[in-house]
């Protein structure tokens, strides 16, 4: 971009003022209170607008200093430029009723919006703040310090975005923050879900528990009741038995009688009989023994079976009587075996619910941990948080290094511009991100405090320099307001050489005459010739 | 003599199937195991062999007598069963004193046993799964002892921590057919000889595919069987292109397209690919017309050309951060992350 021709109609001290800028380098001199200032004002508003303050403030602003003294209504001027080989018109209307900005090509006549952001584009994207720090090196250099520091930051971090300039480092951490903390909102509710799912087989549980415990006490009452119905079965039971032992016992002793009974008359007879033959007879003594024996014999038998007989009546008797008295009969019997059973499959019953039921809450138990298991879904959210932490990892890791890179070229290109501008005498700078500064001289680092104010201005030139370079695309003009006071003879020279070796525009406000005559001398320069 | 073999019929499962379907699924699986022995007594099938996994968990008590009553309705058919790894027969487990029917033959031991058909010159050979895990290749030594004509080996397992399975060591095994069961996936092991009948219904979201069951013969024409699709439902996942031009409503009238076509009884997993509107993010709820979707993974990414992108930005952060990921893998952690940065970078 170059200015061609700048036309000041009100503005400060000056009216339907016309300023023409023909060539390359331009050294506008002019003594104190000439309004060198007031045109280096009037350039940055033309190209960047001229906001009025508001309250107390606005009483001291720019605007206030430049709103024209005798006619405030036709605050305005107007400015020629070419910008990537096209011509360009400017207007601006500053006045507070009537602010506006007319911006066309001259050559197709094409109208284009200030507004929109034409103009901003035709200055590769500068913004004013980066203009003052950088193309725009006013009268008191900016001292080393965190304003500088901050800018400087602010240029590293937009260094990210050449070539976009819709990149932006924050805003996109920014997102990936917003896109994780939703993604680990996802998995809470994932979690949250499950965990219901698992509170609902939870309350199952609850609600078998309690059935369990009912069925242990059913089965209790019904175990107790079971037994007692066998102990009454069992009674019947005994009784039954002992009739019927009784009964067997006295059939088992008459039948012993009527077995021995026939016996023992039958010897008792031959006995008798026999004693009667030998007493008759006189049988030999022998025989008479032998019918004593056998009548002995038949009482022994007889008295036995007597005996029997009187057992096995009684027993029959006793049997008779207990039958009568106390047998309860075969209906009480099946009766009470039939409660026993009934009674005994109740319990049988309630057992097979309980171990079912146990088993069922086995089941659940095992179902509460399934549920609580990970899914598919899981692992994909849990992947999708980890890409969007490497994500931001990275980009931060990449902007470390962009940034690491900028401050090597920004050194590098500072470096050469300062070799230039000092003849050699300092061949290194470096510049770290809190602004320290420092420079190499014979191998041995000097820091910038311990330099000349003309050393250290040159130094932030240089940096201004390499920054501007750096950082736009647009060959912005360099404007310089007594920038050079504290320069000597011969720095002021080697940097006047190295500007005018620029393919920039070089505009030079000062009150000395040292840099017309320097430019003069070596025929480099066209003067800024001021039509007023 | 013709079989049919069942496997993994989990009842008492409770897959997941959509808003639609999950309450009645659990009765579904009842409900095709018990079409199952119908078809076996309208065939008059000899044996129905089940391999396992019957049950989802432990059994209870009035469930073993639901499944007894089926089998005890079949007037032809002989039934032999094992315990899998899910229904594995532990200390209380119902299996131990259940009393079967008649035509009922649980090879329920821990060790191989035989069980005899006579009628059908057939002996079915297997045991019965007493722990979750089994970590030994048992079947490798089992062999058929030649004590029918017909030698069939009832097994379940097959990966590494439920009784890993040897292909040769089947082959040579001598049985003239092995039921298997634990893979959902139906599928022969070894050709001719050893198949997998698959779930009878699915029953993990990942069960995808046909569901059924084998029916099959032995002869003096050797072994013959094949796969009989049987399940009421399928589980489909099905991956969707979508178009940097498709809108919301657009989407969900083409799943409803696909369901359709596909059978709206069928269970949905939709995987949504290819490149879409920047703009546009699809909610799960609204696509899912019939209830029966239970998840819509959005891989969809929006359409960027990395090689213009990075030419065009190489010396900004942008680039740098494209070239940070050169090389990485499709589909990896590091490809998303590619994604979602310069997404963010480009402000979307």
């Amino acid at each position: 971009m170059r200015i061609k021709e700048l036309h000041i109609k009100h503005f400060g001290k000056f009216t339907d003022t016309r300023i023409v800028f023909p060539g390359q380098i331009h050294v506008i001199y002019g003594e104190n209170e000439y309004g060198k200032s007031t045109i280096y004002a009037f350039i940055k508003a033309m190209l960047f607008g001229m906001e009025r303050g508001r309250g107390r403030a606005a009483q001291k602003d720019e605007f206030s200093r430049y709103e024209p003294w005798d006619n405030p209504g036709y605050y305005s001027g107007s400015m020629r430029f070419t910008s990537g080989g096209r011509n360009f018109y400017l207007e601006r209307r500053f006045d507070k009723s009537g602010k506006n900005a007319v911006l066309f090509c001259e050559d197709d006549g094409e109208e284009m919006s200030v507004d929109d952001g034409d103009l901003q584009m035709l200055l590769g994207g500068m913004t004013l703040a980066s203009f003052e720090n950088t193309a725009a090196i006013g009268r008191l250099s900016a001292k080393p310090g965190q304003e500088l520091a901050a800018e400087l930051k602010n240029y590293a971090a937009n260094y990210y975005a050449s070539g976009s300039s819709e990149l932006d480092l924050n805003r996109a951490l920014d997102i990936l923050q917003a896109r994780k903390k939703s993604v680990e909102q996802e998995i809470r509710q994932h979690w949250e879900l499950k965990e219901k799912e698992q509170d609902k087989i939870r309350l199952q549980i609850q609600y078998v528990d309690g059935d369990l415990k009912k069925l242990q006490e059913e089965l209790q009452t019904a175990d107790a009741k079971r037994t007692a119905a066998e102990k009454k079965l069992n009674r019947i039971k005994n009784k039954e038995n002992e009739i019927k032992e009784t009964k067997a016992f006295a059939d088992k002793k008459l039948k012993e009688f009527s077995g021995r009974i026939l016996w023992g008359i039958l010897f008792l007879f031959i006995g008798m009989a026999g004693v009667g033959i030998c007493e008759k007879a006189e049988l030999p003594a022998y025989m008479s023994a032998l019918a004593v024996f056998l009548l002995g014999a038949g009482v022994v038998v007889t008295v036995i079976a007597l005996i029997a007989l009187f057992r096995g009546l009684r027993a029959w008797i006793i049997s008779a009587k207990k039958k009568r008295t106390e047998d309860p009969g075969p209906e009480e019997l099946a009766e009470k075996e039939e409660d026993y059973e009934r009674l005994d499959w109740e319990y049988k019953r309630i057992l097979e619910q309980w171990r079912d039921k146990e088993a069922l809450r086995n089941n659940l138990l095992e179902q509460e941990e399934d549920a609580g298991k990970s899914t598919d879904a899981a692992v994909r959210l849990e992947t999708t948080r980890k890409a969007l932490e490497l994500a931001q990892r990275q980009m931060k890791e990449s902007a470390e290094l962009m940034t690491q890179e900028f401050g090597l070229r920004l050194n590098r290109e500072a470096s050469r511009i300062l070799t230039e501008v000092t003849d050699g005498a300092y061949t290194r700078l470096s510049v770290d991100e809190n602004l320290e500064m420092a420079v190499y001289g014979q191998e041995q680092r000097i820091p910038a405090e311990r330099l000349s104010r003309g050393t250290v201005e040159q130094i932030y030139f240089s940096l201004r320099m390499a920054a501007l370079d750096i950082l736009y695309d647009e060959k912005i003009p360099v404007i310089f307001d007594d920038a050079f006071v504290f320069y000597d003879e011969k720095r002021l020279k080697s940097t006047l050489k190295w500007l005018s070796s620029l393919d920039r525009q070089v505009i030079i406000f000062t009150c000395h005459r040292r840099e017309e005559v320097i430019l003069h001398e070596d025929y480099i320069a066209e003067e800024g010739n001021g039509d007023y | 003599m013709k079989f049919i073999h069942i496997a993994d019929v989990h009842l008492g499962a409770q897959p997941e199937a959509g808003t639609a379907y999950s309450r009645q699924r659990p009765r579904e699986l009842w409900d095709t195991f018990a079409r199952v022995i119908s078809l076996c007594e309208q065939e008059q099938t000899d044996l129905l062999l089940i391999a396992g996994d019957l049950f989802h968990r432990q059994p209870l008590m009035k469930e073993l007598k639901e499944v007894n009553y089926l089998f005890s309705r079949l007037s032809h058919t002989q039934v032999v069963l094992i315990a899998g790894n899910h229904d594995y027969i532990r200390r209380d487990s119902f299996y131990r004193n259940f009393v079967w029917a008649e035509n009922v033959h649980p090879l329920f031991g821990e060790e191989p046993e035989m069980v005899l058909l006579p009628e059908f010159q057939t002996a079915v050979y297997g045991f019965s799964y007493y722990s979750r895990e089994i970590r030994e290749a048992r079947y490798d030594a089992v062999r058929a002892e030649r004590a029918a004509r017909y030698e069939i080996l009832l097994a379940h397992g097959g990966d590494e921590t439920h009784i890993p399975i040897q292909r040769e060591a089947l082959r040579h095994s001598g049985f003239d057919y092995v039921a298997l069961g634990h893979i959902h996936k139906s599928g022969n092991l070894v050709e001719k000889k050893a198949a997998y009948a698959g779930s009878l219904e699915p029953t993990d979201r990942n069960d995808t595919g046909r569901h059924g069951f084998v029916r099959g013969e032995l002869s003096e024409e050797g072994t013959q069987y094949r796969f009989v699709p049987f399940a009421s439902r399928e589980y489909i996942h099905q991956v969707v292109k979508v178009a940097p031009d498709m809108t919301g409503w657009g989407l969900k009238e083409k799943l409803q397209d696909i369901m359709t076509e596909f059978g709206r009884q069928n269970i949905y997993k939709f995987i949504l690919q290819g490149f879409r509107d920047e703009e546009l993010r699809f909610e799960p709820e609204h696509l899912d017309s019939f209830g029966n979707i239970i998840e819509i993974i959005d891989e969809t990414r929006p359409a960027y050309d990395f090689d213009k992108l990075l030419e065009l930005n190489r010396d900004n952060l942008l680039g740098r951060y494209i070239e940070a990921f050169d090389g990485c893998e499709e589909g990896s952690v590091e490809y998303q992350a590619l994604y979602e940065g310069v997404q963010a970078l480009l402000g979307n």
